[in-house]
């Protein structure tokens, strides 16, 4: 029932696109402390924030870039369908990989782990169109999603991967100049349960 | 600069992701910095609690539940609307099979903080967010918005905090009505209110009340308290509930059927079973027993929690309402120990007390 209950929402949220919520939550509650343009609008254009030991700061709520118009009410990246849309060349998949893309596609995705309730996993929690909350402390940031009330942990690159394999990954992440690389392993990948797009297009 | 961090982070994700350089175990090891320690180097749960930058109590941290909450011990004959009651009972007749969170996966709603998981907490000062091992999460806002008027119902409630004299206390509304408040089987509906409040009563020791407002299914406010303790040199591990879940196709049959099961046990047997049993759980928690003959019944309690009757099934063998076995192991003519059968749960308990 459960399943079937979920085919329905998957189905729901690739063909008819996501039903907005009701207003009378925290949606337009004003963040303090934001910068604004001279209207009053927030300035997407000025400087990153920085935290108190000087790191950019990452918090805040994140939504998918509006590339191809998006889902209704939410913008989708390209990679939640094609993980490879950027890649002028595609995914440099091996061919058991590439057969079991095609074999994916050819059954509708039906058998995508978001369909059992499953978590995604890190890589897909980048590119699904639920909105996505950045909370950011000293040693840890915090992904909080909307998709199953889930989250994912990130950690900073003092501490080592460890070896169990998980649906998100276990994270750490390293700064290099301006840019933080996240280095998430081991997961759960291919054919074991993680995909990392919905395998549709 | 918002979608270069995406970009950047996403190709990186893909392209390094499988690479080597990875080592040792998970991290439930991995030193805390900063923590105050024993002369022996271990972690000095007696100290003092921490503060955050803004002079208010730190709680941070991976916390593991020390003294559950128990709803039965809390709520009294007539506390219960009728309806609830039927309904509670209902749940237990059914042995919980229909038990939202621990059956159907989903998220434990307005008793998480009070439940038997391990959660984490993450503290900003406009922001708490609390994790739990099963990927859900929760969000305490702390800067100064009121709760929403008319909110879409949620698992999660809606939650605002205040701190009071080292304590954070929590109002949180808008849950929806579809989680259960223990696994007993306590209903709530859509006007539940609860107000939380946690305290650090040191490094390694935190208390939380709960105050339950539901006038639609108990007639008075009440509340519960358990207390947490710090997991330091530790973190969560991933519990997903949905992986391998094969348990719903087995979960039949109804707590009556071990009536047809009963049988007689002499009083005079019964009475030699009274005492205190108690050990450790495998991964070390601890675990404890007390009997209770009672005439031609045995009752028992567990963890302190309140009294439940026991259905006997052998001379020294009886079954608990919620479906482990317990079985009174004799040695040289007395009785020595309790094993326990359940899921997940198979112990040896030693006496450690005999009737007063």
């Amino acid at each position: 029932m459960r399943n079937v209950l979920h085919r329905g929402c998957l189905r729901a949220t690739y063909f008819l696109g996501l039903i907005g919520c009701a207003s009378a939550q925290w949606l337009n509650y004003p963040t303090p402390g934001v910068p604004k343009t001279p209207s009053g609008l927030v300035n997407l254009g000025a400087p990153t924030l920085r935290t108190a030991d000087g790191k950019p700061d990452f918090s805040g709520m994140w939504e998918a870039e509006n590339i191809n118009g998006g889902q209704n009410d939410l913008p989708v990246a390209p990679q939640f369908g094609n993980i490879g849309a950027r890649i002028e060349s595609g995914v440099p998949y091996q061919p058991w990989a590439a057969e079991l893309r095609d074999a994916r596609f050819a059954e509708h995705s039906k058998d995508d782990p978001s369909t059992y309730c499953l978590p995604h996993g890190v890589v897909r929690t980048w590119t699904y169109a639920t909105l996505k909350k950045i909370v950011q402390v000293p040693g840890l940031i915090v992904l909080l999603d909307e998709h199953n009330a889930s989250y994912g942990k990130y950690s900073p690159m003092t501490v080592h991967c460890p070896k169990t394999r998980t649906q998100h990954g276990t994270a750490i992440r390293r700064r290099r100049g301006r840019a933080t690389l996240l280095l998430s392993k081991p997961l759960a990948f291919g054919m074991d349960s993680g995909w990392i797009n919905a395998a549709v297009q | 600069m918002t979608m270069g961090f995406k970009r950047g982070s996403l190709i990186v994700l893909c392209g390094l992701a499988l690479i080597a350089g990875c080592a040792s175990g998970q991290w439930l090891n991995y030193p805390t910095p900063g923590i105050p320690r024993l002369p022996d180097g271990k972690p000095n749960l007696a100290a003092p609690a921490p503060k955050a930058a803004d002079g208010q109590p730190d709680l941070s941290g991976v916390w593991t539940i020390n003294t559950a909450a128990n709803l039965a011990n809390v709520l009294k004959p007539g506390d219960v609307q009728p309806w609830a009651e039927a309904l509670t009972k209902q749940r237990q007749e059914n042995l919980g099979k229909d038990n939202p969170s621990s059956v159907h996966c989903l998220p434990f709603g307005p008793s998480l903080a009070s439940a038997t998981n391990f959660l984490k907490i993450v503290q900003t000062q406009r922001l708490i967010v609390i994790l739990s091992e099963d990927l859900t999460y929760r969000q305490i806002f702390l800067d100064g918005r009121g709760l929403p008027i008319d909110p879409n119902p949620s698992f999660m409630g809606y939650s605002v905090g205040h701190w009071e004299e080292g304590t954070l206390v929590v109002t949180t509304t808008g849950y929806n009505e579809r989680t259960w408040l223990d696994n007993a089987g306590h209903p709530h509906t859509e006007s539940l209110r609860t107000i939380e409040r946690f305290h650090r009563n040191d490094f390694g020791h935190l208390e939380i009340t709960e105050t339950f407002d539901d006038p639609k299914t108990y007639t008075r406010p009440w509340t519960i308290k358990a207390t947490r303790e710090l997991m330091p040199e530790s973190d969560l591990l991933e519990y997903v509930c949905n992986e391998n879940n094969k348990d719903i196709p087995h979960l039949v049959g109804k707590a009556s059927d071990a009536n047809g099961a009963a049988v007689e046990v002499a009083p005079e047997t019964l009475a030699t079973y009274a005492g205190v049993y108690a050990g450790t759980r495998p991964g070390g928690r601890p675990i404890r027993f007390e009997i209770f003959p009672s005439g031609r019944e045995l009752w028992f309690s567990r963890d302190g929690a309140a009294r439940q009757r026991l259905t006997p099934i052998a001379n020294t063998k009886f079954l608990t309402p919620a479906g482990p076995q317990l079985e009174f192991l004799e040695e040289s003519g007395k009785i020595a120990a309790l094993q326990v059968y359940g899921v997940g749960l198979d112990v040896r308990l030693p006496r450690v007390r005999e009737a007063k």
